[in-house]
C-alpha cells in the first residue's frame, strides 16, 4: 500500500465519515422502532391506548373496515367505539394488538372480533406493516419470532421489517400523519367514498382461492384472545361480515367456517354468521369483489350490526 | 449474479483483495480474466460458448486483417466476422420475433423455439466488431494475446449493461500494473455508492409505481398514466446511469478507467444532443460503424446523385443524412429488443431527427428573426422542456407492453385528466396501493428533487455539491440504507 502518498487525514475522515453515517442509521431506525411511544396516533392501536377505555371495540380485516360505518356507529351506538383493523389482520396480528392494549392498561368493554374464516389456514404473515408502527418493541420482537419461522424469511424480509417498514412514514410523518388520518373517523372509513358495486356477472369471474385447514397458530392466538378477555372482563362477540355468495360455494371455505364456528362455540363465544344475519349477501350491489363491501352494502350491514349490539 | 447481491459483494472483495496483494503485478489482468470468466460463467456455462466463438473469431480475423496487405481480403475477413457475430445476435435474439411475423403475414405454422439470450451479448457483440472494424482501419494494432482479448470482451463489469468500450481506450489500464491507492478506492466507492442510491432508491421506488401502472392501464385514470410515463423516464434514468455509476465505481477500485456513458441527458436542448448525452458509448458506435459509413458508402453518393438531378437538389445532402439515420435508428430499435413497439420507438426518433435535419435552416431562421441566441436563458429553458416532452412520449412507446396500450394511454390522459382531489389522491395510490402511498411517493419525490438538484448544479458547472464529498457520502450512505428497496436485484438495461 502507498501510505507515504495517502494522507493520513484523508484515511480518518473517511473512516470517520462511515461510522457516523452508521451512527445516524441506527439511531434513526432504533427511534422509528419506538414510534408507539414518541408519535401519537389517531389510528390503530396508539389511538386506542389514548382513549385507555372504550366500549366497544371492532377488531378485523380490511373486509370489517369496508363494511362498517363509524360516522353511523358513532352516532348510534351505545357509548364509545373504535375500530381497529389493519389489512390481513390474522388471529396471530389480533392477539398481539389485544394484548398490546390490556399491557397499556386500556379497558375494553365489548370487544367484537371479525369472524373471518379466510385466515385462520395462514401461516404467519405480515400484510400491513402500519401495525409495526403502532405496537411496542416487545410486540414487534414477538411477532418478527413467529414471521421468522416462514420458509422464505431471508435477510431482506429482516431488513424490510426491521428498518424499512414505516420509514417513510418516520421521515414524512408531520406530512403524511394529518393526511392519512384524515381519511379515518375512528379507526375507520370515512363513509365518503362512493364504492359502487359490481355486477354478479362481475362477482361470479373473480377467482376464490383458498386454502384448507385450521392453522395450530392462528388456533391457539384466537385461544389466547379468549382468555385475555376473560382474564379481563371484556365480552368478546364475534361477527361475520359476509362474503359475496361465490366463497361459500367453496369448500375449503365452507369447512374452515364450520371448523372456525364450532371452536368459537366451544369457548362459549357468542358468534354470529351470515346465518344469523339478514343481511343479503347473495346481493351483489353491496359488494366491491368477493369480501369487501360497497357503499350501499356498508350502510345496510352497519344498521343490522347497530341494531344487534344496542339489543 | 447481479451486481448488488450479498454474493457479488463477497466476489469483489476476494477478487480486489487478491489483485492488489498479487506479488507479480503484472499478472493481475489473468486475474482479472479468471475472475471475469468465473462472474460471467456463474449463471450458466453455456454462455461462455458464445462468448468464446465471438472473441476467438475476431481476435482470429483481426490477425489475419492486420497481416495481409490485400485489402479486398481483408475486407472479406470483416465481412465474414460481422456475418459470425451479427449472425449470433441476429439468431439468438431475433428468430422468434421473424417466426411471429412470417406466421401472422403468412398464416403458417412455426416451430416453437426458445432461445436463451447469453448475458451481455449485445453488449459484447458490438465490442468485437468495433476491434476488428479499428484493426482493418488501422487505427489499432491486432493484440496477439488470445486470453487479453479475451479479458477486453468479458471484463466483469461492463458485460451486464456495457458501456461498449473501445479496444484502444481500455488495453492500457486493463492490461498494465495497479498499486493500491486509496483516494482512487475512495472516490471509486463514493462513485457506486451514488450509483446504489439511484438504483435502490430513486429507480425503486419509481419502478413500483411504473410497474403496477403499465401491467394494468386499463385501470387507472389520465392522470395517473402520465405520472407512470414520466415516472419512467425518471426510473430509467436512475436505473441506467446508476448502474453506470457502479460499473464505472466498480473498474475505478481496480484502476481501471472506462467511457462515459451518461452526461447529465435531462437538460438536453434538443434530441440529437440527447442522444449524444444518454448511452453515450452505444450512440458513438452506431455513429461510427453505422452512420458514417452508411453516409459515405457508393450507395448513399447514388441517392444524393439522384436527388441533386431533381428539384430537390438543394436537399441532396439531407437525404442522405436521412438515410443514414434511418438505418441507424431501425437498427437501434431493433437492438434494445425483438418486438414491434421497439422498431416502433426506434423510427419515432428516425422521425424526429431527419425532421430536424430538414428544418435546421428554418430554425436558423426563425431564430434569427426572433432574436434568439444562445445565450436567451427563456428560450433554452423552452428546448431543454421541448426535449423532455419528446423523450418521454418515445419512452412511453418503449415501456407499454403493447402498441395498443401507448393508444390506450394516449387516448385516457387527453379525454380523462382531471386535477381534482380525488383524481390526485388516486394518482399517488399506485405507489403502495393503500394510504401509506403518500409516504413512500413522498420521499421517491423528495429524493429525486435532491438528485435533480445536484444534477442541476453539475450542469451549471458549480462545485458548490463536489466540494462537500464527505457530507455527500454521509447523506448517500443513511438514504440508500433507510430508504432503498432491495431484493430486487436486477437492472432495466440486462434484457438487452
Amino acid at each position: 500500500m502507498n501510505e507515504n502518498k495517502t494522507p493520513k487525514n484523508t484515511i480518518l475522515k473517511t473512516t470517520v465519515t462511515i461510522i457516523i453515517a452508521f451512527v445516524i442509521f441506527f439511531a434513526i431506525v432504533a427511534l422509528k422502532l419506538n414510534s408507539s411511544r414518541l408519535f401519537s396516533s389517531k389510528v390503530g392501536v396508539t389511538a386506542v391506548k389514548n382513549m385507555k377505555e372504550v366500549d366497544t371495540l371492532f377488531v378485523g380485516a380490511s373486509s370489517f373496515r369496508k363494511g362498517l360505518n363509524m360516522h353511523t356507529i358513532d352516532d348510534s351506538l351505545n357509548g364509545s367505539s373504535y375500530m381497529l383493523t389493519y389489512n390481513g389482520n390474522q388471529p396471530m396480528n389480533m392477539d398481539l394488538e389485544i394484548k398490546e392494549l390490556f399491557n397499556s392498561g386500556v379497558k375494553i368493554n365489548t370487544l367484537v372480533m371479525e369472524f373471518d374464516p379466510g385466515m385462520i389456514s395462514s401461516g404467519p404473515d405480515l400484510s400491513d406493516k402500519r401495525l409495526l408502527w403502532d405496537i411496542g418493541f416487545k410486540s414487534q420482537y414477538d411477532l418478527w419470532k413467529l414471521l421468522s419461522t416462514r420458509e422464505d424469511a431471508d435477510f431482506f424480509m429482516c431488513y424490510d421489517y426491521w428498518v424499512s417498514s414505516n420509514i417513510d412514514y418516520f421521515a414524512t410523518y408531520f406530512i403524511s400523519a394529518p393526511v392519512i388520518a384524515k381519511r379515518y373517523y375512528l379507526g375507520g372509513n370515512t363513509g365518503e367514498d362512493d364504492v359502487k358495486g359490481l355486477s354478479a356477472d362481475e362477482l361470479d369471474a373473480l377467482d376464490v382461492i383458498e386454502a384448507p385447514g385450521f392453522s395450530d397458530l392462528q388456533k391457539s392466538s384466537l385461544q389466547d384472545i379468549i382468555n385475555l378477555c376473560k382474564a379481563n372482563n371484556t365480552k368478546l362477540i364475534c361477527i361475520e361480515s359476509p362474503n359475496y355468495k361465490k366463497m361459500y360455494e367453496d369448500l375449503n371455505y365452507a369447512e374452515k367456517t364450520s371448523l372456525l364456528k364450532e371452536f368459537l362455540l366451544e369457548n362459549d363465544i357468542e358468534t354470529i354468521t351470515k346465518d344469523e344475519l339478514s343481511f343479503d349477501y347473495t346481493n351483489p350491489a353491496y359488494y366491491s369483489d368477493l369480501s369487501h363491501m360497497s357503499s350501499e352494502g356498508m350502510n345496510v350491514y352497519t344498521k343490522e350490526i347497530i341494531d344487534l349490539l344496542n339489543r | 449474479m447481479s451486481l448488488i447481491t450479498g454474493k457479488f459483494f463477497i466476489f469483489l472483495c476476494i477478487l480486489l483483495i487478491v489483485y492488489y496483494v498479487l506479488p507479480n503485478k503484472k499478472y493481475q489482468w489473468v486475474l482479472l480474466l479468471c475472475g471475469s470468466l468465473f462472474f460471467y460463467t456463474y449463471a450458466s456455462p453455456y454462455y461462455l460458448i458464445f462468448m468464446v466463438i465471438s472473441s476467438f473469431s475476431t481476435f482470429a480475423l483481426g490477425k489475419a486483417v492486420a497481416h495481409t496487405d490485400n485489402r479486398s481480403k481483408a475486407k472479406q475477413h470483416i465481412i465474414l466476422a460481422i456475418l459470425i457475430n451479427a449472425g449470433i445476435l441476429f439468431v439468438l435474439k431475433y428468430t422468434v420475433l421473424l417466426f411471429d411475423i412470417a406466421a401472422s403475414v403468412f398464416h403458417i405454422n412455426t416451430p416453437e423455439v426458445n432461445f436463451i439470450l447469453p448475458l451481455g451479448i449485445s453488449f459484447y457483440t458490438f465490442m468485437v466488431i468495433s476491434y476488428i472494424v479499428d484493426v482493418y482501419k488501422g487505427e489499432i494494432e491486432p493484440e496477439t494475446n488470445y486470453f487479453k482479448y479475451l479479458l477486453y470482451v468479458c471484463y466483469f463489469p461492463q458485460i451486464i449493461e456495457g458501456p461498449i468500450n473501445r479496444y484502444s481506450h481500455m488495453k492500457d489500464d486493463l492490461y498494465s500494473e495497479h498499486s493500491f491507492n486509496f483516494i482512487v478506492c475512495r472516490d471509486a466507492s463514493y462513485r457506486i455508492l451514488m450509483g446504489l442510491f439511484k438504483k435502490v432508491v430513486i429507480a425503486g421506488r419509481f419502478g413500483v409505481y411504473v410497474d403496477r401502472v403499465f401491467d394494468n392501464v386499463h385501470g387507472y385514470n389520465g392522470l395517473t398514466l402520465l405520472l407512470a410515463t414520466v415516472f419512467y423516464v425518471v426510473q430509467l434514468y436512475a436505473d441506467f446511469s446508476g448502474c453506470m455509476d457502479l460499473v464505472l465505481g466498480i473498474s475505478k477500485l481496480f484502476g481501471i478507467e472506462m467511457a462515459e456513458n451518461f452526461n447529465l441527458p435531462l437538460f438536453s436542448e434538443n434530441v440529437s444532443e440527447f442522444w449524444r448525452r444518454w448511452h453515450i458509448t452505444l450512440g458513438a458506435w452506431f455513429r461510427d460503424y453505422i452512420y458514417y459509413p452508411v453516409f459515405r458508402s457508393e450507395f448513399s453518393k447514388k441517392i444524393k446523385s439522384f436527388f441533386a438531378k431533381t428539384p430537390l437538389k438543394m436537399q441532396s445532402m439531407n437525404m442522405v443524412a436521412a438515410f443514414s439515420l434511418f438505418c441507424v435508428w431501425s437498427l437501434t430499435g431493433l437492438w434494445h429488443g425483438a418486438a414491434i413497439h421497439y422498431i416502433v420507438w426506434g423510427l419515432y426518433y428516425a422521425v424526429i431527427l431527419i425532421a430536424g435535419v430538414f428544418l435546421a435552416n428554418d430554425f436558423k431562421k426563425w431564430k434569427r428573426k426572433l432574436k434568439i441566441t444562445k445565450t436567451t436563458k427563456w428560450f433554452k429553458v423552452f428546448c431543454i422542456i421541448r426535449t423532455l416532452v419528446i423523450v418521454t412520449f418515445g419512452e412511453l412507446i418503449f415501456r407499454a407492453n403493447t402498441m395498443a396500450d401507448v393508444a390506450f394511454i394516449i387516448k385516457k390522459v387527453a379525454t380523462d385528466f382531471s386535477l381534482s382531489f380525488g383524481s390526485i389522491s388516486n394518482a399517488i395510490l399506485p405507489f403502495t396501493e393503500d394510504n401509506t402511498a403518500i409516504a413512500y411517493g413522498g420521499v421517491a419525490i423528495i429524493c429525486e428533487l435532491c438528485f435533480f438538484v445536484v444534477e442541476y448544479f453539475a450542469y451549471k458547472e458549480k462545485d458548490t455539491f463536489k466540494k462537500h464529498k464527505y457530507a455527500n457520502a454521509l447523506i448517500l450512505i443513511v438514504a440508500t440504507l433507510l430508504f432503498g428497496v432491495f431484493g430486487e436485484s436486477g437492472f432495466l438495461y440486462m434484457a438487452y
